[in-house]
Parts: structure tokens; sequence; C-alpha cells
């Protein structure tokens, strides 16, 4: 019988609060709070990397702290994969499918900081991407803009054309991409399935997060404890762990893989489970062996030699447009995980999840395609949500002068040169005034270009009427420059009053 | 989104496309009332809101247009996610007087929309316009969902024979056109003829096809019922967007008219292009939808 303990209902808690705050900052318009995604554990680590500053450090400090203290409540309380496996534990035992329970099993420890150890190479030579496909939240990301998001609107829509909530309007889906369905969608039924069966045991055998807060609930202050003294050996605590980490038959826990769920400590009716700081003297925990750290070391070396030289540059980087805040190519793949927050968040739709157009190290990071949309020019949401560091908060006036690519004019292709025929679309669109309409033959006026002072925005590459090769197109920069403020003759008078002129 | 949004609408097109389709007659048919005393007022000299007042009444009141119990579109610019100051979008406190003087003419509903270029709320919000349509009591509507607009037959367009418009415009009683008045790097001026693009869904087909013979084209799907030009800020350069407040002059005009190319015509005296650069309008007269010379009308003009 699964009892509640004040601890489990506050995990309980927590957990569903992550559970509708953080699918909320996906799904919902760009107002709703982003902060829940700036502190989820591997988030934190990245933007302290990638930004360095006393205030960044102070949050993944705060993780780790956390973790030091009580061990890894990050996994129970506010990881949304986490929290998503749970759900599909619950489900599984609603229907009546019980997953193998009761089960001590060995910690595979060998093989999962091996892992972790080659993802962290990676990242600290410079590619992000390995990291992304295995860390939570961005796995989570990335099922819930594939999946949930086209759900979640499709149903608003539904509503909205009804009529059936006033004031209710139609959302665009985010663009569709079939490497984001297979990738995001297939992640989440490989780690249903697996919690299905055997509970926690993407967090103990894959996730980076959980291989790294396992090295501090270790040795954290406090943990769940077995105590031989009342333990009457009947199983129940082992039958109700997710992480199958508690052999009662020792009365060994392993706190390593411990997720803090404190569902064994609600279960047992002697008290000798418990949350305490009093260590029972249990039987030592086998530490790590010469050969784990030979392997782990390697596969760290293999990390950071081999993953970064297979990822990076396959393709010139230019061709894609970085989202604005990236600044260079290099700093914002060393800290991309692929999440699809800045995706789901964008309000001019213009992001897409790449497929290759960055090459294979960019895999899934954001770009720009101007065939869905421009890039706004109030707009700096992508820049303030993301959580990795990987795009630098703008400000408005900084985005608006920020070079995130160069429009290319392609004259013989203009419907004012082929037809002869007013147009002016592109400058219209643009907002810097990099594109201006200049007198031509016949009272027509045609596009003049200044590439010095266009941002790269999109805006005229999308508006642009001709198909099937556009006339004007924004190719990327390795590197996001400065435009120059455009120049113009301020008028003299701000106010006229003339009489009227017919 | 789109795709979905594209099979369904093909689905629906395909199976009501009779039903969907404003046949000629019905545009054709509809009665424009004509002001009894003046075929254009000018107002100069005072606040937008103010010009309207004087200006409605020159042309009889909004009674003349507006019938107890009858559904109104107002159609401003807000094309862009700008302030009033900018000149971009029209003047959120003249639309706010408009939608007044059309609840006191005894409208059931009125409804305000535009086709935006920025992200739609962005623009609704920063131009004022949604705020101060709301107070005075109108429903403002999304025009940026292609759900919401249906085919059109233009059969006498020269380039232009088809065209998605949007449904509250095509069932409303009364449609009441409010543009402001900008240069335009295509177009070359934008103001009455040139805003009824934001009541159409695909404009980039406007522009492929001959913007100027597109946009003269477009008047006969759906004529305005009232005109107002809207030319308390007049933008003189770098429209239709504009890049710099200077660009924009405070020269505090306001026309009115049902006849589209005549308060074009004024207009392009006003912000000072020449009318003959602006191939729409003598498309627009040799379609017969308005006239260029100003000479043959009779024009109230008031001045505060």
């Amino acid at each position: 019988m699964t009892g509640y303990t004040p601890l489990k209902i506050l995990r309980i808690i927590s957990s569903l609060a992550a559970l509708v705050i953080l699918p909320g900052i996906f799904l919902l318009p760009k107002n709703f709070p982003a902060a829940a995604a700036h502190w989820q554990f591997i988030p934190a680590g990245l933007r302290t990397m990638a930004v360095f500053s006393l205030a960044m450090l102070g949050v993944f400090g705060f993780s780790v702290l956390l973790a030091v203290i009580f061990g890894r409540v990050y996994c129970s309380f506010f990881c949304p994969l986490g929290t998503f496996q749970d759900v599909v534990i619950r489900l599984t035992k609603i229907i009546g499918r019980s997953r193998k329970k009761g089960v001590f099993t060995p910690n595979r420890r060998r093989w999962r900081y091996s892992l972790a150890a080659g993802l962290l190479g990676a990242l600290l030579f410079g590619t992000a991407l390995p990291l992304g496909l295995f860390e939570p939240f961005a796995i989570f990301g990335r099922f819930t803009a594939a999946i949930f998001k086209p759900g979640f609107n499709y149903l608003n829509n539904l509503l909205a054309d009804q009529a059936l909530i006033a004031g209710l309007y139609p959302r665009e889906n985010s663009p569709f991409s079939p490497a984001l369905l297979v990738i995001g969608g297939g992640a989440m039924l490989a780690v249903a399935a697996a919690a299905a069966r055997r509970g926690r045991i993407f967090c103990n055998t894959i996730c980076p997060a959980g291989a790294l807060l396992g090295l501090f609930s270790k040795i954290s202050r406090l943990k769940i404890t077995l105590d031989s003294n009342k333990c009457v050996k009947c199983g129940q605590c082992a039958a109700v762990c997710k992480a199958n980490c508690i052999d009662y038959a020792t009365g060994r826990v392993d706190n390593e893989r411990c997720v803090v769920c404190f569902n064994c400590t609600a279960v047992c009716g002697f008290n000798a489970v418990r949350y305490t700081h009093r260590q029972a003297a249990p039987p030592a925990a086998p530490d790590f062996s010469r050969r784990d750290f030979l392997m782990i070391g390697s596969s760290a070396v293999a990390g950071a030699v081999l993953l970064p030289g297979l990822l990076r540059r396959t393709v010139p980087a230019a061709a894609a447009v970085m989202p604005p805040g990236a600044l260079t190519f290099d700093r914002f793949t060393a800290s991309c995980t692929g999440c699809q927050l800045c995706v789901s968040n964008c309000p001019g739709r213009v992001l897409k999840p790449a497929a290759l157009e960055y090459g294979l190290g960019g895999f899934l990071q954001p770009r720009l395609d101007f065939d869905a949309g421009k890039c706004e020019y109030e707009c700096t949401a992508c820049s303030r949500i993301c959580p990795n560091g990987a795009l630098l908060p703008l400000t408005v006036g900084r985005k608006q002068r920020l070079q995130i690519g160069r429009a290319q004019y392609h004259r013989e292709r203009c419907v004012v040169v082929t037809d002869r025929t007013h147009c002016g679309a592109c400058a219209e669109h643009c907002p810097t005034g990099a594109i201006r309409m200049a007198d031509w033959k016949d009272g027509l006026t045609i596009p003049k270009l200044k590439p010095e002072l266009c941002i790269g925005c999109g805006a005229c590459e999308y508006i642009c009427p001709v198909r099937p090769d556009k006339a004007i197109t924004v190719s990327g920069l390795q590197t996001q420059g400065t435009a120059q403020f455009r120049r113009g003759k301020p008028a003299v008078n701000r106010v006229e009053n003339k009489d009227f002129p017919f | 989104m789109e795709r979905r949004t594209f099979l369904k609408n093909t689905a629906a097109a395909g199976l009501f496309g009779g039903m969907a389709l404003n046949l000629p007659g019905t545009a054709a048919s509809r009665k424009i009332p004509k002001s009894a005393q003046y075929d254009l007022v000018a107002v100069r000299g005072g606040q937008p809101a103010e010009m309207f007042d004087r200006g409605i009444a020159a042309l009889g009141g909004m009674d003349h247009f507006v019938k107890s119990g009858q559904t109104v579109v107002v159609k401003p610019n807000i094309g862009w996610a700008k302030p009033p100051e900018a000149g971009a979008d029209t003047n959120p406190e003249l639309v706010k007087r408009i939608i007044e003087h059309c609840f006191r003419a005894g409208a059931k509903t009125v409804y305000v929309l535009d086709h935006t270029c920025d992200a739609w709320q962005d623009c609704y919000n920063k131009s004022g316009i949604a705020e101060a349509a709301k107070a005075a009591g109108a429903k403002v509507l999304c025009g940026n969902y292609k759900k919401d607009y249906r085919p059109v037959e233009v059969p006498d367009g020269k380039r232009l024979n088809r065209a998605l418009v949007h449904g509250a415009v095509l069932d409303c009683d009364v449609f009441i056109n409010v543009p402001v008045l900008k240069n335009h790097g295509g177009a070359i001026m934008t103001a009455a003829m040139k805003n009824l693009m934001g009541i159409v869904w695909d404009r980039r087909y406007f522009h492929r096809h001959d913007l100027q013979q597109c946009i003269a084209d477009f008047v006969m799907a759906r004529k305005p019922d009232l005109n107002v030009v809207d030319a308390f800020r007049v933008m003189k350069n770098g429209g239709p967007r504009g890049l710099r407040l200077e660009d924009v002059l405070e020269m505090s005009y306001q026309l009115l008219s049902t006849d589209i190319v005549a308060v074009d015509t004024a207009a392009s005296k006003i912000i000072g292009i020449p009318a003959a650069r602006i191939p729409h309008l003598r498309m627009g007269q040799e379609l017969k939808l308005g006239t260029m010379n100003l000479d043959e009308l009779s024009i109230k003009r008031i001045t505060l």
C-alpha cells in the first residue's frame, strides 16, 4: 500500500507544477514565464559556461548545493522528463500492467559515466549536440515541440474555429520538420517504453544530468537509508522504488541512483526506511575501480577528440542563418542542445530546427527559414528565452542593429525588370532602409540595396513574390556583425500647415 | 498549420465554391450612397477626431451611410508595429471617432481589422488601434488567418480576376475604408485604393502580376461605401514602413469621399506626388471607379 508523507506530497506538488509550467513555456504565448527553464540543471550549467557571471554561477551552484544537501531532488521535483516518466509509471500501474518490481539492479556505473564523460568531453571541445541528444530538458523540449505543440494547437484551433471561447485566436503550428518528429517522437517513445518496464532506468543509464547529480547524492547530507535494526525485510520499499536501487536483503540503498521520490519512506510500515543524515552504517558501496576510471577517462578523451571533429564544419555554416544573439557559429553550436524552446516561442514562426543546413553538428539547432516568415524587427524572444546561453539576451536596440545575415539582390529575376511593373515589396518590408526603391525608367522604381545597412532579418526574401527563385535572398554569416545606421536627410519642418492644395 | 489550413480551404472551396463565390452582381448592385451635397469633403487644421466630426457632418452625417441594425467594417491601416507618432498606421483617435459615429447611427456591430505585415498582435497593440476600437465598442478581428478569407471573382479585372477577401468585409452592410496617407516605395503612394490590400490574403499575387493594375482591379471586388483618408501625420519618405520620425510631417488634413479615385487624387496633392506618377489612379479612372479630375467635383473645404 502506498501511503503519503509530507515529503512525498511536496514532491508530487512540485513535479506537477513542473509538468504544467515547463510545457507551458513551449505551448503558450510568449509572455509565459520562462524562468523555470533557466533553472533546469544542464541548461543552467551550459549557460554558466557560455556567460560566466556570478548570477549564473549562483544558479548552477544552487542546483549543486541542493544535490549535496538533499540528493537528486532535481530528478524527482523539477526535471520535466523525470516527471514525464513518473506519469508513465503511474499510468502503467493504473492500467494494471505492472513493471518489473522489487529487483535491485546493479549500478551500471562504468557505462553511464563513460557516456556522460564522452558527452562532456565533446561539450568542452566545442559541440553541445551530443549532450543535447541525451540531456533530459532537450529531450523533453523536442518531443513537446514535435508532438504536443501540434496537438495543442489543433485543439486550440478547433475551439477557436467553433468560437467556443471568446477571444481565442487560431495558432500556427510550428513548421513541420520530419527530423524533429523522428528524433523527438522516437525519444519520447523510447523513454516511455523504458519507464513502463523498468521505472527510472533512463535516469540511471543514459541521463548525463543523473550521472553528474549521482556523484553529489552519493555524498549528500540527507539520504535514504535502511535501518537494519527495524527492517523486517518485507520488500515493500524495493517494490515501490522507481530506480530499483534498494537492496533490502543486504540493507543497502544505492544513493547514487536514488531520485528521492519518497515512495519508499511513505510505504514502510516499520519506520525502517528513513530520509536522514544519520547513517546507520550501511555496507559500503563498491567504489570506482581502476578499470572504471580507465574506461571513463578514455571515453572523455574520445568524446573530446572525435566528436567535435566529426560533427563540426561538415558543410559551410554560412549557408544557414543563425538566430540573433548566436554571435558566432562556434559559440552557438558549443551551447545549443536543440531543445526547441526558441523555435516554439518564435512569433514570426521563422525559426525552424535545422536538418543538415549547418552540417551534422548543427542538427536540430534553430535556423531562420525565410519561406516561413521573417525575423520580426521589434522581437527579441528567442534570445531572451534560450536557457543554454547559446543565444545571448539582446535588447531591442541591439537586435535592430545586429547583422545576422546579408541580403543579395538578383536583379535579373526581379519582377520590375522582367515584367516592367511596379513592385517594391522588399523595400516595403525592409525595416532598416537597406533596400530603397530608386527611380528607374518609365516611372518605375527599382530596389537599391545598401548591404551595410542590412541586418539579414529576411523580410525582403519572405515577401518577394518571384518564384521559383526569389529575386532577393539572405544568406547567413559565420559571425554576426553590426549594421550601420541609415543616414537620411531629416525634414526641416515637423509641422506643416498650408492651405488646401486643390 | 499552413498545410492543414490549405487542405481544408481547398476542400471547402471545392465543395462550396458556388456558394462562397461572391458573384459579380452582388458587389455591383450594392448601393453606394452618394452624399446629397458634396463629392469630396476636405478638412484641415484640427485633431483627427474633430476633423472627422466636421467632415462627416458636411457629407450629411453618418446616418447617411449607416442605417439602424447594420453591420459595419472599419478598415484602418494597421500594417506595422509602430506607435501613432510614426504615422505608419491610421490614427487611433480617428478610428475611435468613426466607430462612435457608426454606433450613434444605429450600427449593430462594428468590426475593425487589417491583414498586417508585422506580427498582428504587435501591430494592433502598438498602433493603439485595438485599444481605441475596443473602447468605442467595436470588435477587433484578426486579419492574419487564412480560414477567414473567401474567394471573390473580379470579372472585369485586367490583371486580377480572383482574390481571397476577408469574410467580415464580404458579409458587412457598410464598408468604411480609413487609410493613412504615406509615400510608398512600390505603389508610389498609399491611401484609399492601396489600403484595400489589407483585406486580401495573397498580396504577393498583386506584386507578381502588375501591382498598380491589381490595386485598381481589386477596388471592383468590394468598393468601400466611404473613404476617410487620414492625412493628420503624413509620411513623406521611407514609406510605407517608415524609418525615421523626421520623415513624418504633421499636416493635419482629412479627406472624405465615396469616390475612391478622387479622394486619392486629392491625397496625392497633399503629399506632393504628381498624380500622373501614380499609375493606379489613372487605371482606376479607366475602370470608371472614380475621377482624377477634381475640377468636375463639388468639394467642401473646411478649415478648423
